[in-house]
């Protein structure tokens, strides 16, 4: 039985949700032209995914195998429309921003992945922290992609223009097409190459060694 | 290339009779690195045409374009803990032909970008030489235009000598020449007349083609006002006379290395050769575009007040100026024939070829960009497992 500690720091660099596991891409590669919406994105989705891992971990005795993938649904969408509801309350600006892609949290595979492989089998404090781990990876995850679109794509970064010199006058030239879809892959892309290599090394480093003729 | 298996025979003295080897068995002089060389050695003319035409600007593009995929190339593959091959000149061509399709006025890091794409992403993430499944220097390009769009396919652009404002009397160079306040010009936007790129003679037709008159900055030119269909494509036509010799030679607005067909066909002449390219793809590609160019009708706008109706037209097109226009040429005759994202067979070749006329001309007449060879290669490049899988040979006897 691995430690709790474990259990929360697992989520969030060797079994990342995004660059390991590759699931919720969707949401990965849509909403991450800024860092502001990655955040809102990452912090929504981690709130339904601690709160349906517990729930799914309390009712684990109550829910029959043969029908559990709709439990979790049920579940999870109850979460997603409270979430949803706290969002057009408190952050309409955030909400109207993100549009669709809050609802859509119902189908995100990382929520619904972990119901389905730790949730349902392990006890509720285990899932909280599975929960809580994952969710911050993932949310590590979209900031990082967005940072680097917003950074590089816009020349912005939490909405303030950056790279300019002392005379406010722009230093670098933003490369549109990263805020656009194409960009959005090609980042994600890099970004798990690196995750792969470092993942590599760290496992393997005799790997190191060898050379590619 | 010593197949290892002869160089073991070799060693235990066995002579060199009996040789096992796996197929091919049949091996040829040529190499990577030979056939590299002798594209750069072709497209040396096209280089010559735009230092020629394009003065300090093609030299200021080429070396960015190169050194940029040379070091990038190298970098990559020493740390990936590749060998280095940077000396085999594929590098180096994809840096001159990622500055040959560069505007002459593309800011300076729009072709260290595109280089670096290209070679970074579009050709090292995939594996390397051999593994890419766009032309490099093509993808490059459609990443900088998707980046920096306006500043490259734009029709008017200013130079980057180019001051912001008027320039008082007495520091005005001899050939200062006020561009005139007109549509495609900001109000107080001034240059010399020998640094700029103007719009190309497709991008000229592009705006007789597209008409949107509520639009902030309509293009709409005046002269279209009321005019039929018709009447449009002959004012389209109109535009198009740059003599037919002077788009030969080079004289014609347009990428750095994109313009003088004569240039490209020189080269050309010397890979076909070589056998370095074959005939089939730059025949099929540009006897393409010359049918298609002539054969499909224009879809035509007629203005009148605010409102737009669009016309059918057919108007014979204009063959020659398809194929010497924009970088039909270019595209045919290198870009297209790139050994690794071209199909195998002969007959796969001649489908590639005519898909890419197909699309290049459906973009020039229909779509949003004035030009569409770039594009027309990418989607077909992507096609070519598809084409490969159809047209792979009969094996004998079946």
């Amino acid at each position: 039985m691995p430690s709790y500690r474990e259990e929360f720091t697992k989520g969030i660099f060797k079994n990342n949700g995004i660059f390991v596991l590759m699931l919720g891409l969707c949401p990965a590669l849509a909403v991450t032209t800024s860092v502001t919406n990655a955040f809102a994105m990452g912090m929504a989705a981690s709130a339904v995914l601690i709160c349906s891992n517990v729930i799914v971990s309390a009712l684990r005795g109550l829910i029959p195998k043969a029908v559990r993938i709709p439990c979790f649904i049920v579940v999870i969408a109850t979460f997603v429309t409270m979430v949803d509801m706290v969002m057009k309350g408190f952050f309409y600006e955030q909400s109207r921003a993100l549009a669709i892609f809050i609802p859509l949290i119902v189908v995100n595979c990382i929520i619904l992945g972990r119901a389905e492989a730790f949730g349902y089998k392990n006890t509720v404090f285990r899932s909280f922290l599975d929960g809580a781990g994952t969710g911050l990876g993932f949310t590590l995850a979209l900031i990082l992609i967005g940072g680097i679109r917003e950074v590089l794509g816009a020349g912005t970064l939490l909405g303030y223009p950056i790279w300019l010199d002392a005379y406010g006058r722009t230093v670098f030239q933003p490369m549109t097409g990263l805020v656009l879809a194409p960009g959005a892959f090609i980042v994600v892309g890099l970004l798990m190459a690196g995750f792969r290599a470092i993942g590599r090394h760290r496992q393997h480093p005799q790997m190191d060694q060898v050379t590619w003729e | 290339m010593t197949p290892p298996a002869k160089k073991k025979s070799a060693s235990e003295g066995s002579g060199d009779q009996f040789v096992i080897s796996a197929s091919p068995h049949i091996r040829h002089g040529d190499d990577i690195s030979r056939v590299m060389w002798m594209v750069v050695v072709a497209l040396l003319p096209a280089l010559f045409a735009a230092c020629y035409f394009f003065l300090w600007d093609a030299v200021r593009i080429v070396l960015i374009g190169v050194l940029t995929a040379v070091a990038a190339e190298a970098v990559i593959q020493k740390l990936s803990k590749q060998r280095v091959t940077v000396g085999d000149g594929s590098a180096v061509v994809t840096g001159l032909l990622v500055a040959f399709v560069m505007p002459s006025n593309a800011p300076w890091f729009a072709p260290l970008v595109a280089s670096l794409f290209a070679i970074a992403v579009v050709k090292q993430a995939f594996g390397g030489l051999g593994c890419n499944i766009w032309n490099p220097a093509l993808a490059g390009r459609a990443f900088v235009v998707a980046c920096f769009g306006g500043l490259l396919v734009g029709g008017w652009l200013p130079s980057p000598a180019q001051p912001d404002a008027d320039p008082p009397v007495e520091a005005r160079p001899a050939n200062w020449v006020a561009v005139p306040e007109g549509r495609r010009f900001a109000p107080d936007e001034y240059t010399r007349t020998d640094a700029v790129t103007g719009a190309s003679a497709l991008s000229a037709r592009k705006d007789y083609l597209t008409a949107i008159p509520e639009s902030e900055e309509p293009p709409v030119l005046e002269e279209q006002l009321g005019a039929t269909p018709r009447e449009t494509l002959r004012m389209v036509q109109r535009a198009n006379n740059t003599g037919r010799l002077d788009m030969l030679l080079g004289a014609q607005v347009g990428s750095v290395g994109e313009t003088s067909a004569l240039a490209l066909l020189i080269g050309g002449a010397l890979l076909l050769a070589t056998k370095v390219i074959r005939w089939h793809i730059p025949v099929a590609f540009l006897g393409s575009i010359a049918l298609f160019g002539w054969l499909l009708p224009f879809h035509v706008p007629a203005l009148e007040g605010a409102r737009v109706t669009y016309g059918w037209v057919w108007a014979g097109g204009q063959p020659l100026f398809e194929v010497l226009a924009g970088g039909a040429m270019l595209g045919a005759i290198f870009m297209a024939t790139d050994m690794v994202t071209s199909p195998i067979t002969r007959r796969g070749r001649l489908i590639f070829g005519v898909g890419c006329g197909l699309i290049a001309v459906i973009i020039r007449r229909y779509g949003g960009y004035p030009e569409g060879v770039a594009y027309a290669i990418l989607l077909m490049n992507t096609a070519v497992p598809l084409i490969d899988s159809y047209t792979k040979p009969r094996v004998y006897g079946t």
